[in-house]
């Protein structure tokens, strides 16, 4: 009887909140969204995390380091994701914290201001750190400086020159060369902070 | 260059072994004892080094490893399946789980008609013509694909461009997949590279199971 009973409200209960759905507008209905689907979500941002990362650190091994944390990351959180701004927003800002974190653990670095007009905000799509949106940034940071240190550092990590073959191209001697990129280095993480990247 | 502002050459020395071993591609060794100024120099040379590098796509080697550790059950991964029947019956007895993120494979083997599924599977190259560090064109019934080497793993992707579906080319050079029709480039892992030329990101190119038995290489065609 009491099953009866039970079966007889639980079918009357999907009747009422079926009327009551119906008659809502929809605007009212409460913004739901399933959490993503976690395969589809590694499959789609892995590539352009990765990208993030590795613009942030340099190097291979550790940007395969911290892409690793920031899915694990992800993946322990991904039902916490509320639907509010988009999905990359917040993945890219799970993985912006996760690069400061790395650089403030092992350098004691202030965390890396972003770009102006580029704050991670509910639905603003994240800066794009594909080859040439970087290669701008590059550009931005050495324009920024005086010639000879802009120089030094296109040698360097634009054309890849050794330094001797930088000493050789500027001039100078190899000692200098290294001086010469210790301060441009120093001065660009001045502007760099300024510019953001 | 006044000579009281000049650094302290062991800094010096320090900054440039941190450049160097980023030019080189090589994970930096720690660098201690440095203000902090000079300590900023080092994450902006990070910055600076992944302008020009090869590296700034993740190797599908990567993507996979970590794929399979979010799986968190290697034996499950589709690369970890076996092609006999105890594998196969293995992996339909533990289903998919619901987190799995090596979905591809368990599904299309799930597709195929139960336990004998090596039915499925079609040889497209001998293992000796595929050497680590080389691609080569496969058609597989009306599938086109891609077999590559990486680092000895062997990985499928599909050879049909998830724009126009005109037919990708490999450049090795650049290691990418490059379409004739519009230009889209797809990189070893299948996602695209050149996204900033599209409107939205193109899909990923689709990937395609892939096994090695006795020295010949298996696709499934589904």
């Amino acid at each position: 009887m009491a099953s009866f009973e039970g079966a007889g409200s639980l079918a009357l209960g999907q009747r009422a909140v079926g009327l009551l759905d119906a008659e809502l507008p929809r605007a009212q209905e409460p913004a739901r969204l399933e959490a993503p689907d976690f395969s589809a979500v590694y499959e789609a941002h892995v590539g352009r995390i990765y990208g993030y990362v590795f613009s942030q650190v340099g190097n291979r091994e550790e940007a395969e380091d911290l892409t690793s944390q920031i899915f694990l990351k992800v993946y322990n959180s991904l039902s916490r994701f509320e639907g509010r701004g988009s999905l990359e927003g917040w993945l890219f800002q799970i993985a912006r914290v996760t690069v400061n974190d790395h650089w403030r653990e092992k350098y004691r670095l202030p965390a890396m201001p972003l770009p102006d007009g580029l704050e991670i905000v509910d639905n603003e799509v994240p800066p794009d750190f594909n080859r040439a949106s970087r290669e701008d940034r590059v550009g931005q940071i050495l324009d920024a400086l005086p010639p000879n240190y802009r120089d030094v550092l296109r040698y360097r990590f634009l054309q890849r020159c050794s330094v001797k073959e930088t000493a050789a191209a500027m001039n100078l001697t190899e000692t200098n060369v290294k001086v010469l990129q210790f301060r441009a280095l120093r001065k660009a993480a001045q502007v760099g902070q300024e510019l953001s990247w | 260059m006044t000579p009281e502002d000049e650094p302290p050459m062991d800094q010096v020395e320090a900054v440039d072994r941190y450049v160097e071993e980023l030019l080189r591609g090589d994970k930096p060794a720690p660098v201690k004892e440095l203000p902090e100024g000079a300590r900023a120099s080092l994450r902006v040379a990070a910055f600076l080094a992944s302008a020009e590098s090869y590296q700034s796509q993740p190797s599908a080697a990567f993507v996979e490893r970590l794929r399979e550790r979010l799986a968190g059950d290697k034996d499950r991964g589709w690369l970890g399946l076996r092609l006999t029947r105890r594998g196969l019956a293995r992996g339909f007895a533990g289903g998919v789980a619901a987190l799995t993120v090596c979905l591809f494979g368990e599904q299309a083997l799930q597709r195929l008609a139960g336990p004998q599924a090596p039915a499925g599977w079609v040889p497209v190259a001998k293992a000796s013509e595929l050497p680590p560090g080389t691609v080569k064109r496969f058609v597989a019934g009306d599938m086109d694909g891609n077999l590559m080497n990486i680092g000895g793993r062997i990985w499928a992707l599909s050879a049909v461009c998830t724009h126009m579906a005109c037919l990708l080319e490999w450049e090795g050079d650049q290691q990418e997949f490059v379409c004739g029709c519009h230009g889209a480039e797809f990189n070893t892992s299948g996602q695209q590279v050149n996204v900033e030329e599209y409107n939205a990101p193109l899909p990923p190119l689709a990937r395609i199971p892939v096994q090695q038995l006795n020295g010949t290489i298996y696709v499934v065609t589904a």
